[in-house]
């Protein structure tokens, strides 16, 4: 079976403007959901989410940096962060959350997701980005969250694309698994990127599973990195 | 099973006592010798020198008219003295009984081990003194005498299972025996040792005296006597004061990991290993400096302690060079557990300490840690604590809410709009709308016992656009805690 990628972000990262690019773009969106979801090989890390884990091919890949857009309030992003942190625990493993703005509430993210947690509560984007590297490089924590969402509230001073290659470089080579939440595409290396699509309801608080919640959403491509550089993030 | 003696031994021991304490000499022509000797000759020298017709006991003159580029070295009998401390920790490291036959040389008692308990031992000790720039060399055989010829001939480790055959095989050019036998076997025609051990004793004795009894003793394995044993008291501190005063971080690394190698040599003797490390620096100027290190990891590692020391000593600045440089460690018993099936730990503790130290430098020492919810019901509750240094299994995961909090940190003050008590309209920096669903009021207290008692209202409320609010009304105003995301 030939391998194929969900998304390369560099390679449709093209200058069109207007309707030429978002005629583009829903070209590209109409290509990706054509494909067949096969990546290449190596053991995936299940997140017990099945539509998750189909979009990435069998589980989240580990040594691939992969994007969630949560560009709405109550998408969804923050309990899938938390199932992560939980599926970690329940597997023994480490987990490292990268913290930009303490938004991150203990209380309920399940007390399963805290013994293994290391929480690390960043000001700026790029103490954050510096931060998830050096864990990365540490190779004692086999996930790394960087949330980056609360990126508008604090001065960031532009993170340049090379930092973000160079950060994709590091996660393959160590082959971390690396997941990146932010309110709008960010990084440019990213070798997978979805968009959070959940309608919560008041109701959902009475669910006690992730699991319910995402069966009524689903995750849908992101736009490319390009649109985020014209909006103006993080410059 | 068979009892075995080794000979433990550094050929030229002031001299490689010597190299090892300088870096970037053992490839020169280096003398040693006795500067409180009147003769001022030389003791020992490198093979750079001898090629350059240095020779033993020659005149220093005349050793320097040879060979102009001589580096001439005093003798340092406190580096002699370390490094014979690390051969007896090396002696210790392959049985409890070894005897100390003259500074440099040791003999250890192997009765009561088979040869495939300490053969490789033997290897692992002579590879630890070569690491540490002792060039060790080993004897092994059923008598101690056999044993030290097979040192004089090792290299660096040599087992002599059938006495005769190796006797045999040492022609007497070479034999490692005083020159004046040598010359007189050889003037009688004699080939080998083994043609020596033939003689009767009252024979060689009515020739060469004593000096033939003694060697005829050894050569047939009559040389038997009870070992001295050397006492086992150890100093688990190292201390160095060099010559000149260190003033860069290279050459005090340099001469940390030679102490620590030292140190290492030791506890492996006593299968120790290190928890706590103390470094000491005595200054020009008579002041001090000391640091304490706790191991994440109880270990006797080299490069692990290095490797600390190292990054502790890259942001260490000093008011004047460093006159005496001393390390001082706390050993105890490695834990030898192994972890259960269901069980899993950090893979390298050593490299998350040093990590979580870079972490503490970027984001300060309050903003990382593995939190841990308080006992108490007021909300966000939590502290931060160390991360577990071990994972054990759980069954399942316990019970938690579908619905993970985002909570604003400070939380934010709204404008709330209540129709019949209840939320009905919601403005805040971040969100805006009118709320079409909500639940609530959920009430709670605590610490009315103390001084500061809290009291708050809780509402969960929905927005026209689909955001999902925590609300609390508190001190006669609304806060929004964070959106459910």
């Amino acid at each position: 079976m030939t391998a194929v990628r969900l998304q390369t972000p560099g390679a449709i990262n093209q200058p069109l403007v207007g309707e030429a690019k978002a005629a583009a773009w829903q070209r590209v969106c109409r290509w990706i959901k054509a494909q067949p979801v096969v990546e290449d090989s190596g053991e995936r890390w299940s997140t017990g989410l099945a539509d998750i884990d189909h979009i990435f091919g069998g589980g989240i890949p580990p040594g691939a940096l992969c994007e969630i857009i949560t560009q709405r309030g109550s998408c969804g992003g923050q309990t899938l962060l938390c199932h992560l942190l939980q599926v970690a625990r329940r597997r023994r493993s480490y987990a490292a959350l990268v913290d930009l703005g303490s938004t991150f509430d203990p209380q309920t993210a399940g007390v399963g997701a805290l013994e293994s947690l290391l929480w690390v509560q960043c000001t700026t984007v790029k103490a954050a980005l510096r931060a998830a590297d050096i864990i990365v490089r540490d190779e004692n924590l086999p996930l790394v969250v960087l949330d980056l969402r609360a990126a508008g509230r604090f001065a960031s001073g532009g993170i340049p694309h090379t930092a973000w290659y160079r950060f994709q470089r590091t996660v393959e080579k160590t082959r971390a698994i690396t997941i990146l939440f932010a309110n709008r595409p960010v990084s440019a290396a990213s070798r997978f990127r979805w968009e959070m699509d959940v309608s919560l309801r008041l109701a959902d608080l009475d669910l006690m599973s992730a699991a319910e919640v995402f069966l009524r959403g689903k995750l849908r491509p992101a736009t490319p990195v390009a649109t985020a550089a014209e909006s103006g993030w993080g410059a | 099973m068979s009892a075995y003696i080794a000979s433990l031994s550094v050929a030229s021991l002031p001299l490689h006592a010597v190299l090892r304490q300088q870096r970037g000499i053992a490839r020169k022509p280096v003398a040693v010798f006795d500067e409180s000797h009147s003769s001022r000759a030389v003791l020992h020298c490198t093979q750079p020198a001898r090629d350059c017709g240095v020779e033993i006991a020659m005149p220093i003159s005349q050793a320097i008219g040879r060979c102009p580029e001589l580096y001439l070295v005093p003798r340092d009998f406190k580096a002699e003295h370390a490094a014979d401390r690390i051969l007896r920790d090396a002696a210790w490291a392959l049985a409890p009984g070894i005897e100390c036959i003259c500074g440099g040389h040791y003999r250890i008692d192997l009765t009561g081990q088979p040869a495939d308990c300490w053969l490789p031992r033997a290897e692992g000790v002579l590879s630890q003194l070569a690491e540490t720039g002792l060039p060790g060399r080993m004897g092994i055989a059923t008598s101690p005498g056999i044993a030290q010829l097979a040192a004089e001939l090792a290299a660096p480790l040599l087992w002599v299972e059938d006495s005769a055959e190796f006797l045999g095989s040492i022609p007497m050019e070479g034999a490692p025996i005083e020159p004046a036998l040598r010359d007189a076997f050889m003037l009688w025609g004699l080939g080998s040792l083994a043609d020596a051990a033939a003689f009767s004793r009252q024979a060689l004795g009515d020739r060469l005296g004593s000096s033939g009894v003694e060697l005829w003793d050894i050569l047939n394995g009559r040389d038997h006597r009870p070992l001295q044993p050397v006492s086992a008291e150890v100093d688990w501190s190292e201390t160095q004061e060099p010559e000149w005063p260190v003033e860069t971080v290279d050459s005090l690394l340099f001469l940390l990991r030679r102490m620590l190698e030292s140190i290492h040599m030791r506890l492996s003797a006593h299968r120790k290993v290190v928890r706590r490390l103390q470094l000491s620096l005595r200054f020009e100027d008579r002041t001090y400096y000391r640091h304490t290190f706790c191991l994440p990891e109880p270990t006797a590692a080299v490069a692990t302690i290095f490797a600390m020391l190292d990054n502790h000593l890259q942001d260490l600045s000093t008011p004047s060079a460093i006159a005496a440089v001393r390390l001082r460690c706390d050993p105890i018993e490695p834990l030898n557990r192994q972890l259960s099936f269901f069980e899993s730990t950090l893979r390298n503790p050593a490299r998350f300490a040093d990590t979580l130290a870079q972490l503490i430098g970027i984001v300060g020492s309050d903003s990382v840690g593995s939190p841990r919810l308080g006992n108490s019901h007021r909300d966000d509750s939590w502290e931060l604590q160390p991360l577990a240094d071990r994972l054990v299994s759980i069954d399942g995961s316990p019970a938690s809410p579908a619905l993970a909090l985002r909570r604003q940190r400070p939380p934010l003050p709204a404008v709330v709009t209540t129709v019949n008590r209840r939320p009905s309209h919601l403005r805040s920096a971040i969100c805006s709308g009118s709320i079409h669903d909500s639940r609530g009021p959920w009430q709670t207290s605590g610490d009315w016992w103390t001084a500061s008692p809290w009291w708050r209202e809780e509402w969960d409320v929905q927005i026209d656009d689909g955001t999902l609010c925590r609300l609390t009304y508190q001190g006669d105003r609304w806060w929004l805690d964070g959106i459910y995301d």
